[in-house]
Formats: C-alpha cells, structure tokens, sequence
C-alpha cells in the first residue's frame, strides 16, 4: 500500500453563504466542510462516519464536483480537478461514481430504468447502441437483477431492487472510485446486508476504491479498513480501523462507539453517551468544535483548535488530549 | 400461452383489463384504459368532452352543417326572430343566418384554441425551465419579465399588442398567446426548481450530461403533465379573450363569422332583437364550460398529487 493515493484531498473546504436582506448580501459563511486533509489509497474502503449534518454528503459532493470548491484541492489519479475546465471535467467523472443514499430520489421516476441506467453510456457514445444495451443486461444481471426488467418504471421496484439499479448505473461507467453515502441507510435492515455484501463483492471483481459514508459505525465496522471521523465539517480522527475501534482517541470517536447496539449489553462498560445538539454551524466559538459536548474538555480546548496529532503509524486525531501522547 | 389466448376471446376489454400485461403496448394502452375508466366515472368532465367532440365535427363538416351561406345577405329578412322560416336562430342585422354564421364561427375559435394551446405552453415551458435551470441572473431577468406580463390585465394586454400589431384574427392570436404564456412559465420553473435539486439529476450529472440534455430529456417530461391540465383549464379564458379582441373590433374582422365579433354587431340591438347577441353568446358560454369541465376531469386523471381519484 505504497502506491500513489488515488484520491488526495489537502485542506479541502466548502462554505455555504448566509445571505439576508432585501440585497441578499452575504452576512457569514456555513463551513459545511472545513480544511480537510486525508488520502484514499487505491483498492481499499475508507469509511467516512459523522452524525446528520457534520458534511459528510456536502464533502462527497464536493469531490465529485457536484458543488462549488472555496479552498483547498482535490488529486484525483494525481491530477488537480480543482483547476480543470468543465470538459476534462465531464471526462474525468467516468472515474468517479456515486451511489446514492435514497433509492427512491435518485432515480428518474419517468424514465425505464434501463434507459437510466444506460444514460451514462449514451452520453459518452460508448460503443454501439446495441453494445450498450447488451452492456446493460450484463450489470443488471452482475448486481442481481433479471436483465428482463430492464422496461419497467422505478415505481414497480423495490427499495433494495431500486439501490441495486443505482448501483448498476454508478458501476456501468466502469468507474475507479466510487462514493458511496450511506447506501443502506434507507433500506430495510434485511436488506441492507444483501447490499453490503453486494458491494463488496463487486469491489473485489471490479478491482473498486470506496469512500464509503455512513453515520452507523457498525454498518461501518464490517465494510471498511480505515475510517474517518467526521464532526462539524472536520476530520477529527482517522485510523485503521482496528485501530480506531480498539483505540479511539478522539471523545467523540469514543461517543460514537459507545453508540452501537451491543449484543449483550449486561457486559459493557460504561457508556460515555454525549449530551447536547450540535452548535450551529454559522458561528461557532473559538478553539474546538467540540468543546461544548466534550466530557473532558480543558480550557485550552477553548481558545485554540486542536491541530492534527499523529500517534502512533496511521492514526491521526485532532484533540489536545493527544498532544503529550 | 394458453393464459394470453383465453384472454383474447373474453375481448378487448379483458385484454387491457388484465395484470400481467404481455407487451409494452399493451401495457401503455392498458393504462391509458384505466385512465379513460376514471374520467369516465366523472360524468361533468364527459359532459365537457362530449360537447367538444360536438364542436370539432361542427367545426369539420360546416359547409354541410349550415343550412345557409353565412356571407350571404338578405336586407329584406333582416333581424327576423328565432324560429322564423327556415332560420332557427334568426337572422342579424344584414340578413345573414346566425346559426350558420356560429357554425362556421366555430372553425374560427377551434383555430384560435388550437394555436394558442400550441404557442404558449411551449414558449412558457422554455422560459420557465431555462430560468429554473440556469437560475442565477438569468433567472431574475426571466422572471422579472413573466412579472412585468401578469403585471398586466390579460385582456387590456392583449389590447395593447393588437394596437400595436394591427387588427386581424392572426395578430389577435399572437396577443393572446403573448398574453398566456407568464402563467406556464411560473408553473415550469416551480417544477424545474423541485426537480433540478434532486439526486436523480445530480446522478445524470454525475454521468455526463449537459444542461441540454437533463433540461430537454428529464426536466421536460416531468412537467408536461401539470401542464396539460394547465391548457385545458385556460382555454375557457383565451376563448373569451379572443371574443372580447373581437367584441372590441381588434381580433377577427367582418365579415368573419367570429363569435365575439357577432355579439358586437348584435349590440346594437340588443333591446329590440336580443337574438343576435345572445346566441353567439351562448356558444361562447358553451364551449367555455366545456374546456372547464374538460380540464377539471383531466386534472383529476393526470395528477396524481390530489389523490387515487376518490
């Protein structure tokens, strides 16, 4: 795992403008996703984990280039797409796929989902049209659907069929790096380990990357080799993934472990279950994000934030805990 | 196979009936059955549709309809009251049969309902979804446009182009449909603005596609349906547009048997001889009710949003 990182963010940001007044002037900024740094190797699963609104989407948007860059840069196969005109663009998103949260929203309500799922293949005039079509019955039938079904409406379907189709669109572009934000989380929890296993099968067949996002930490636990912990538009702790479940650092991480369900709940320790909403985004207090839900938070916590410390190999946690170890 | 055959002799009806359609024809016909089944349930909007039909063939076989030429002018039989000899409705002020001239006025409005139904939903559908697509400055500019047209009493807009233009049944279609396009472009870009947001065109992003492509392929579809509804319920309205640019003397020109222009005519006697303005409006009153009727049946069938058609 030596090789070049496929994706490489370095201090990515995207800021939302709060606009009021009769002339809409902007009066501050929603930093929905904060200087963040990390890289995705080729072949492996990087889990992206934070609670409802800490960004995670906006962040997986912004890469794909679905929303607008303020600072920072994104490396996809070593070459900056921040800079890159909308044509090298439209190339380059081949490589990249998403693969949607809601089955239900994303696809075309009026169209087959055949015709949705070869869109793709049109648009870039790949191969011949029969080539494609016979293209598409051969993803229908990779991601477990009959291929017959390919002339009929979103409506008639299932929501695991439905994320299925979804996943035959994203992976029919034959793509390297795939999003995928929160696949199951919409899904019955009966279906949601046949769509899991389903990807990672493909992933090993098709030879896939995933940025994978989820807020459930167990969904997470069995799909990933390195997680990152998203909170308030940070990156506040990235690890293997052993390593972040055996070893959290971050209080949050630690919170958010504490959360899963456990199988025998007579035997487990106890639970530092956080307390609080999320401060609001548009101003927040100097220093940490997470002073004010933080267990052990020190005074420091408030006038500085915490830069990024790396104990021990990988594993990378921006807390002032860390900072003696 | 045997299942498909036993269908096919209970009848046509069995074979849109049934559930598990063999063909996508079928399929799509089947549908269409089903919605026809409801409509037809709605009996106002049957009501509406049969009188339309009515109007079409009226409109179709004039020449063999009208029992008199509606050019033809009699002084002598002038202004002689309904049910006189051989004129049902009477005649006007220059001799002339009303029930022909209605028959023939009825090619008149059919043009006048079908060209604007042509234009205006058209021109509205592009301004609305290019604004709601584009958004930003383009979207203020269009907008503040389509706000600068609903700014404006229809009628007394339709007014002002024809002055402009000059009178005459083709300028008098342009004003209209000039007049008629703000309200389908509102509805367009409100479509567009719910559309554009969702994950399905962000995914046809994702693939590639321009905004050609997702406005024309994936926007458009989505907001033909609101609509239709839309056109049939407008009708009433641009017909009697039409008949007041005529009443006033600036839509269709005489001789022209055109329904609004005739209650003009008959204006001037409409204390002695109310015939003459009273039946064309009534046909104006008719077909209007009709369109309505039409468009509330339609809205019931096309909409999906007011419910499973209760």
């Amino acid at each position: 795992m030596t090789s070049q990182p496929l994706l490489s963010l370095r201090g990515l940001s995207a800021y939302f403008p709060i606009k009021s007044g009769l002339m809409q002037k902007t009066t501050g900024w929603i930093k929905a996703v904060d200087d963040i740094t990390f890289d995705v190797k080729p072949g492996e699963t990087l889990g992206l984990v934070g609670e409802s609104g800490c960004g995670k989407t906006t962040l997986s948007r912004t890469i794909l280039g679905l929303r607008a860059v303020q600072s920072g840069s994104i490396r996809f196969d070593g070459e900056d797409l921040t800079g890159m005109s909308l044509r090298d663009l439209v190339s380059k998103r081949r490589d990249m796929q998403l693969i949607f949260q809601d089955p239900n929203a994303s696809l075309d309500p009026k169209r087959r989902v055949g015709a949705t799922v070869r869109a793709g293949l049109d648009i870039h005039r790949i191969g011949t049209v029969r080539e494609r079509d016979e293209r598409v019955a051969e993803m229908f039938a990779r991601v477990g659907l009959d291929p017959s079904l390919r002339n009929r409406f979103p409506h008639e379907f299932s929501g695991g069929q439905r994320q299925r189709i979804g996943i035959a669109r994203a992976l029919i572009m034959k793509p390297r790096f795939v999003i995928c934000d929160e696949p199951v989380s919409a899904l019955d929890v009966s279906v949601q380990s046949q769509v899991l296993n389903l990807l990672k099968d493909l992933q090993e067949e098709l030879n896939l990357t995933y940025l994978f996002v989820a807020h459930n930490l167990a969904v997470v636990e069995h799909m990933v080799d390195r997680v990152a912990v998203m909170y308030l538009g940070r990156i506040v702790e990235l690890a293997d993934r052993d390593e972040l479940f055996d070893r959290p650092q971050h209080p949050y991480t630690k919170a958010l472990i504490d959360a899963i369900p456990a199988a025998t709940p007579a035997n487990r320790r106890h639970r530092a279950l956080l307390k609080g909403d999320i401060p609001s985004p548009a101003n927040l207090p100097p220093g940490c994000p997470f002073q004010a839900r933080c267990p052990s938070v020190m005074s420091k916590c408030k006038e500085k934030m915490p830069p990024d410390f790396v104990t021990g190999g990988n594993h990378r946690v921006a807390c002032w805990l860390a900072e003696d170890t | 196979m045997s299942d498909i055959s036993t269908t096919e002799t209970v009848g046509w009806r069995a074979w849109l009936m049934t559930d598990a359609p063999g063909s996508r024809t079928q399929a799509r016909l089947a549908s269409l059955y089903n919605g026809w089944l409801s409509f037809r349930s709605n009996p106002m909007a049957m009501a509406g549709l049969v009188i339309l039909l009515g109007l079409l063939f009226t409109a179709a076989f004039a020449p063999l309809l009208a029992p008199h030429d509606p050019f033809y002018q009699t002084l002598a039989n002038r202004l002689q009251p309904p049910l006189s000899d051989g004129h049902l409705l009477g005649t006007d002020s220059l001799g002339r049969d009303i029930l022909s001239r209605i028959i023939y006025g009825s090619r008149i409005t059919l043009q006048i309902v079908f060209l604007v139904a042509v234009i205006a939903p058209v021109a509205g559908l592009l301004v609305g979804t290019i604004a709601g697509y584009t958004g930003g400055w383009l979207d203020v500019i269009l907008m503040r446009i389509t706000d600068i047209f609903l700014a404006f009493p229809r009628l007394v807009l339709a007014l002002a182009f024809v002055a402009a233009l000059g009178a005459g049944i083709g300028n008098a279609i342009l004003a209209i449909s000039l007049t008629a396009w703000p309200p389908y472009a509102r509805i367009a870009r409100a479509e567009t603005l719910t559309i554009r947001n969702s994950d399905y065109i962000s995914a046809i992003r994702l693939q590639g596609a321009g905004p050609l492509r997702i406005i024309t392929k994936h926007i458009w579809p989505l907001c033909i349906s609101s609509l239709i509804v839309r056109v049939t319920l407008d009708m009433a309205g641009v017909i009697l547009a039409a008949a007041g640019l005529g009443f006033l003397g600036l839509g269709a020109q005489p001789p022209s048997p055109e329904w609004g222009a005739m209650i003009s005519e008959g204006r001037k006697f409409i204390l002695d001889h109310w015939w003459v303005a009273t039946m064309p409006g009534l046909a104006i009153f008719t077909v209007s009710l009709a369109f309505n009727l039409l468009g509330d049946g339609l809205r019931d069938v096309l909409d999906p949003k007011s419910g499973e058609g209760s």
